[in-house]
């Protein structure tokens, strides 16, 4: 993940970044089955964008998915060099929610910090609110 | 481009090889500004009762899907959208003609009218929060005595002779991922929530992505909502990113019925 460059844009803290939508992958983004649907019966056609759009944003909890994540935490070098050791990176952690004016995300901190194991409540990624709308969005446009 | 011939001037289909581009509906008091939408064509409205479309024509003899349809599409609803409420319809939407879209208008009419009035001085904003990966793998991996353990024993082995470890080791930071995030969700909204009308949840099934909501605002609104947003930021930038886009149209908040 880089996202550094765009992290220091914007006004005031300088810490949310505000993007302005311009490339493809962007508006594909915003825009991808959203909005209104016409009925089939009433529409000459839906004009597919499967094939840009298929493999662009699906990212499933897959062997694939483990094995990168695997190798994430072995390049994260915890306990050699130039690496942070583990008190350093817990008390940056700390020190990072400390300073900041947003309690609710500060609790988060340390509530994250506090815990002892993570695997209790496993699903709970999974289980949150659904998609409002456009559930249907193969069904339709495969019509 | 398309190779079809354009009768150029003329508002009435020649063939059946055209049809009409949909963009979105607005108010029928409401004029739009003008706009080029798909195929460099102006954009045109179709009015029926209390709403109206607004579309341009097309030629269907034409591969469907490309890059300058979206960004057409797109630029149309931003154009719109800074003029006052916008439904937007589904990209890639071809009506036959104007019939059928003023029989469209005519069914919907009270929907139509109805999402307009909820949609009237309000803006979409989607904010995505995404993990500064390293730090809160580094918490997951620091906390959790089974991921580290396999961390140990993984790292410095041959990928072939480890597979099941590492398969097994990332699982685990998966779930402690997921798990992590719906928490932080929860605290974000908590800030987000209160300023906002309506929100949608558009979260991908990828890991390291916290929240990603659509946002309906009260334009007088949008500042505070900003504001706060940076003091969020600011507060949990060591572990997690917020990105905000916006203000755009509605694209989350029309489609609903």
């Amino acid at each position: 993940m880089t996202v550094q460059s765009t992290q220091r844009r914007g006004d005031g803290g300088g810490y949310l970044s505000r993007p302005a939508p311009s490339g493809l992958a962007d508006v594909i983004e915003i825009i991808l089955d959203k909005g209104i649907v016409i009925d089939a019966y009433v529409r000459v056609s839906l004009v597919g964008i499967e094939l840009l759009t298929i493999d662009a944003r699906i990212v499933i909890a897959s062997v694939d998915t483990y094995l990168r994540f695997a190798e994430a935490t072995n390049r994260l070098d915890l306990y050699e060099k130039g690496g942070k050791d583990l008190t350093e990176v817990v008390g940056d952690l700390q020190k990072g929610g400390a300073s900041g004016k947003t309690e609710g995300a500060v609790q988060g901190v340390k509530r994250a910090l506090g815990r002892g194991h993570s695997d209790d409540d496993e699903d709970e990624g999974q289980s949150r609110p659904a998609k409002k709308s456009a559930s249907s969005r193969r069904s339709e446009s495969s019509r | 481009m398309s190779s079809a011939v354009r009768t150029e001037g003329s508002d009435a289909p020649v063939a059946v090889d055209r049809g009409l581009w949909m963009y979105g509906v607005v108010p029928a008091g409401l004029t739009p500004p003008g706009a080029v939408g798909v195929d460099g064509e102006p954009i045109e409205v179709v009015r029926a009762g209390e709403v109206a479309a607004v579309v341009s024509w097309m030629s269907l003899d034409r591969p469907p899907g490309r890059k300058a349809e979206l960004l057409a599409y797109h630029g149309v609803l931003d154009v719109l959208a800074r003029n006052g409420p916008v439904a937007p319809v589904r990209f890639g939407t071809v009506m036959a003609d104007r019939e059928a879209v003023v029989e469209f208008l005519e069914v919907q009419e009270g929907e139509l009218a109805e999402v307009l009035a909820l949609l009237e001085g309000r803006r979409q904003f989607n904010l995505r929060a995404t993990y500064v990966e390293d730090a809160v793998l580094a918490e997951i991996v620091t906390l959790d005595p089974e991921i580290r353990d396999l961390h140990e024993r993984t790292r410095d082995l041959p990928e072939d002779a480890s597979y099941p470890d590492r398969v097994r080791l990332g699982e685990l930071v998966v779930r402690g991922l997921e798990q992590r995030g719906a928490e932080d969700a929860a605290l974000l909204l908590d800030t987000v929530l209160p300023r906002v009308v309506e929100h949608v949840d558009r979260t991908a099934s990828n890991p390291s992505v916290v929240l990603d909501v659509a946002l309906l605002v009260d334009e007088s609104q949008g500042d505070e909502l900003v504001h706060a947003l940076e003091g969020l930021a600011e507060a949990v930038h060591e572990r997690i990113r917020l990105e905000l886009v916006g203000p755009m149209a509605p694209y989350d908040f029309a489609g609903a019925f």
